[in-house]
This record gives C-alpha cells, sequence and structure tokens, in this order.
C-alpha cells in the first residue's frame, strides 16, 4: 500500500460570508491549493468535495467551476468532521490506487440562508451549547474546573487567532481571561467568546501517492501517517437523543488507533488541532489524548502549558495553533481541511514541529484522528 | 396543570439494556429486536445548565439509563431526585 502525501494547501478565510457563496469560496480554496502545489485542475485525479450543511452546493458544480474534465466527483457529509472525512476518503482512494492525485475541499455557504444551528436543530438536537454546558458544569462539580480555566483555554486560542490572516476572530489586542469571563452569557458557564463563531468559507488539500510524489516538491511534502475513523460504541452514560455528541471515550479510542496505526508515540507530536468548538472541550480532550492524567489540565493551564512554547517549557505540544473552531471559526465542511492547512504551514516551517495530530467529532456522533509527518 | 408521565423505551430482551427513547434493535448490533416498555420519569440530576431561557438537564434513570432533558424553571440541584411532568405546551420537563 502506497503512503500518502500532501503537496497543497490553500484556504479563505473563514468569517460571516453569508449564504450564496459556496461555489466562489470552495473555487478560492481549490486554486490556492493546487497552486501551492504546482498543478492544475487537469492534473487531479478525483476530487472530494465536503460541506457539511445540506443546503450548501454539492461538489459537482465546485468542479464545474474549476473545469469540466471529466474527473470523479465524490460529495462528502459528516457533520463538523466533514473536512477530516473527506480527506480519510481521499487516503482510502489513493491508498486503494484508484487515483494518484487528489483534490479535497471543504466549504460551506448555504444557497438558503438555514445556519448549520438550524441543521442541527432538525435534526433533533438540542442546541450544542447546551450539551457541553452540560459536560462543562459535570466535570466542575467532578474536578474543580472554573470558568477561569474555560477562559484560559478561549484566551489561548482567540490570542493564536491573531497570528491567522484567515481566522474568523481577529482580536485588536491580546485576549485576557477577564476579558473572556467579562463577555455575554451563552449557556452557563459559557460566554459567547469560549464558543466557536460558526461562519463560512473554504480550505482545500491536495494529496497524492508517493509514485506520484516526484511530480511535486517533495521537500515540502508532508506524510500521511495515519487516518482512524470510529462512530460512538453503546456504554455507560451514552444519550440517545438531544445530545448532539455521545460520551467524550470515543475521543480516546480514536486516538489510541491513529497513533498505533502511524507508529507514532504521543511524545513526539509537536502540535494538536482540536475539535474545540466550545472550551470544555479542549479540556476534556487533553486528557484523552493522554497528555495529561484526569484531572490535572485545570493546573497545566493555570502553568501556560498549551500554548506558545509548551514544547519546550512543558514537553507538550501546542493546541488549536491556528485559533481552533473558537478562534478560527467552525463552518462544518471546511474545518478539517483547515486544520491540515495549519498543520502543513507549520511542518514546513524550518526548523519547526515534525509531527502534527487532527482531531475532530461529528454529530451523531463519529470521530476521525489523523498523524501527520514532516518528510524526511 | 400538569401529568406526571412514563417515558416510552425499549429493553433487550437478552442482556436486559435498556433504552429511551426505544430503539428496535439492541445497541450491539446482532439486530436482536426489543420490547417496548415504560420508563418512569424519575431521576437523579447529573448536570444543568440554561439556555435562551430555558433550562436543561442530564437526568439518570433507572437501569442506568441516561437522557438530556429539558427542565423546569431553575435554580437546579445536582444530585437531587427528579421527576418528569408534561406540561400544557405537551413537553415534558423535569423538576424537583
Amino acid at each position: 500500500m502506497t503512503d500518502v502525501y500532501v503537496v497543497g494547501t490553500g484556504m479563505t478565510r473563514f468569517a460571516n460570508h453569508g449564504p450564496g457563496v459556496g461555489i466562489p469560496l470552495a473555487a478560492e480554496a481549490s486554486v490556492a491549493a493546487m497552486r501551492d502545489a504546482g498543478i492544475t485542475f487537469t492534473d487531479i485525479d478525483i476530487l472530494y468535495a465536503g460541506a457539511a450543511n445540506p443546503n450548501s452546493p454539492r461538489g459537482v458544480f465546485v468542479a464545474r467551476e474549476l473545469g469540466l474534465t471529466g474527473l470523479p466527483v465524490q460529495h462528502v457529509s459528516n457533520a463538523s468532521a466533514t473536512g477530516l472525512a473527506a480527506v480519510h476518503e481521499a487516503i482510502t482512494a489513493i491508498e486503494a490506487g484508484r487515483a494518484d492525485v487528489a483534490l479535497v475541499t471543504g466549504y460551506d455557504s448555504p444557497d438558503t440562508d438555514v445556519s448549520s444551528q438550524d441543521v442541527i436543530a432538525a435534526e433533533g438536537h438540542h442546541p450544542p451549547a447546551v450539551s457541553f454546558a452540560l459536560w462543562a458544569r459535570e466535570r466542575m462539580a467532578q474536578y474543580g474546573t472554573g470558568p477561569e480555566h474555560l477562559a484560559m483555554v478561549a484566551a489561548k486560542n482567540w490570542n493564536y487567532a491573531r497570528t491567522n490572516p484567515f481566522a474568523a476572530r481577529q482580536a485588536s489586542e491580546p485576549v485576557t481571561v477577564e476579558r473572556v469571563l467579562a463577555s455575554r452569557m451563552v449557556a452557563d458557564p459559557f460566554t459567547s467568546m469560549m464558543c466557536t463563531p460558526w461562519g463560512e468559507g473554504a480550505a482545500a488539500v491536495v494529496l497524492c501517492s508517493e509514485s506520484a510524489l516526484k511530480r511535486f516538491d517533495a521537500a515540502r511534502a508532508v506524510r500521511v501517517a495515519a487516518s482512524a475513523f470510529q462512530s460512538d460504541r453503546f456504554g455507560p452514560n451514552q444519550v440517545l437523543e438531544g445530545a448532539i455528541v455521545g460520551p467524550p471515550q470515543l475521543t480516546k479510542s480514536t486516538v489510541d488507533n491513529a497513533l498505533n496505526a502511524a507508529d507514532v508515540k504521543l511524545d513526539d507530536v509537536d502540535i494538536v488541532q482540536l475539535h474545540d468548538a466550545f472550551a470544555i472541550e479542549e479540556i476534556i480532550y487533553y486528557e484523552l489524548l493522554g497528555l495529561c492524567e484526569p484531572g490535572q489540565a485545570e493546573k497545566l493551564l493555570e502553568a501556560g502549558a498549551f500554548g506558545p512554547g509548551s514544547r519546550a517549557k512543558f514537553g507538550l505540544p501546542e493546541v488549536s495553533t491556528d485559533g481552533g473552531l473558537i478562534g478560527r471559526g467552525h463552518p462544518g465542511g471546511p474545518t478539517g481541511t483547515a486544520q491540515i492547512w495549519e498543520t502543513v504551514r507549520r511542518l514546513r516551517e524550518p526548523d519547526g514541529d515534525r509531527v502534527g495530530l487532527c482531531h475532530l467529532l461529528g454529530g451523531g456522533s463519529i470521530c476521525i484522528v489523523q498523524v501527520y509527518q514532516r518528510n524526511e | 396543570m400538569t401529568t406526571t408521565v412514563a417515558l416510552p423505551g425499549s429493553k433487550d430482551p437478552v442482556s436486559g439494556e435498556v433504552y429511551v427513547p426505544p430503539r428496535r434493535f439492541a445497541a450491539d448490533g446482532s439486530l436482536r429486536e426489543c420490547q417496548p416498555v415504560e420508563v418512569p420519569a424519575r431521576g437523579v440530576l447529573a448536570s444543568w445548565t440554561s439556555y435562551n431561557g430555558e433550562f436543561y438537564g442530564l437526568v439518570d434513570l433507572a437501569n442506568a439509563v441516561r437522557i438530556q432533558a429539558r427542565l423546569g424553571d431553575g435554580p437546579h440541584e445536582v444530585g437531587s431526585d427528579y421527576v418528569g411532568v408534561r406540561g400544557d405546551d405537551d413537553v415534558v420537563r423535569f423538576q424537583p
């Protein structure tokens, strides 16, 4: 089975672009990714188009914008994890020998003005903020987590977003814990700055097989070390109605599978992109990834772990380095491909990071974890 | 006017697992048909929050069944016994 590489990335800014711009956003990100890879649409063997909002245009219309070249076009939709799910399908196609070069474009902007939250409600879920606020308050009772710890996560991610020109949230000055705590209450204990702003946007990646790598600049390529994909396995505290996702333990088994498949130790991971739509998620996932023992995340946050310099100071990865879902934004279709955009950016830096991990949940629920390695 | 309710559920005849809301098949993938049961809307509040003026909670019912449900007006207390009642708007809300 061939290795798979990322050889191009591109994205648009995530923002409140509004409805009706799915195709131009997807095209802009796709062209940026192909130009980054040094190819055109004629070099693409297969297109996977990922959109989470069912009212976003189907992938074939994105393909038509780029060229009518006859290639197979598959539309992928898997809620918040859509981008990583589409990449997972592209990896599978390349590994199976059905394609040498694949374009994956994640995007969301509905043709009609139907928000992500409307779509989630139509599936029978309570508002996502509710489910995760219930996680937060349960943890607060169990471990003494305070609103200030949630604000530490949010401030970190808002401040990372200040360095990302494509992030939805661009604070004009450094964001403090106090400012996060003082923002509007959404679902106790979450203030608005602890919650994702959702939004619209697009991000794209070009992947290729080992045999096709000679067509690209191999020094800029990033190897896909693993892609693990699971759904809920029935167990304690499984909520069957109302909650947008099942118990958080799904993350642990998916991460374990990904690291095993990649033959990578957690200690080797330099950067992590997490599903931090609500600040409590990041705290819980630190522990489920194995970055710390249960109940220890708060002390590490207080000391400044998981932010800039975390690797050198704590031996722990930096997390949500592009601002995460809180700072960069979270249109469901392109979030995963935006995570890869950021991972590739970091792994391409001279003397930079060597291993990155991307993690997303999709409502229902599913979990996808992918491991990326600098090509050495 | 409110009415105390039982919640529709189902039970796996082999494992005894109870599901709320009801499932046709057992969750283990065996495709065993479950039997309909009624589950008393009584449990212990595990967590709660408010959103847009509505209260929501996690309620642990009998048989290790956890549900995410609407609550009556707060404040609420984790660890307390709660019962579900159907209001005039036909929505079941749990309250102490």
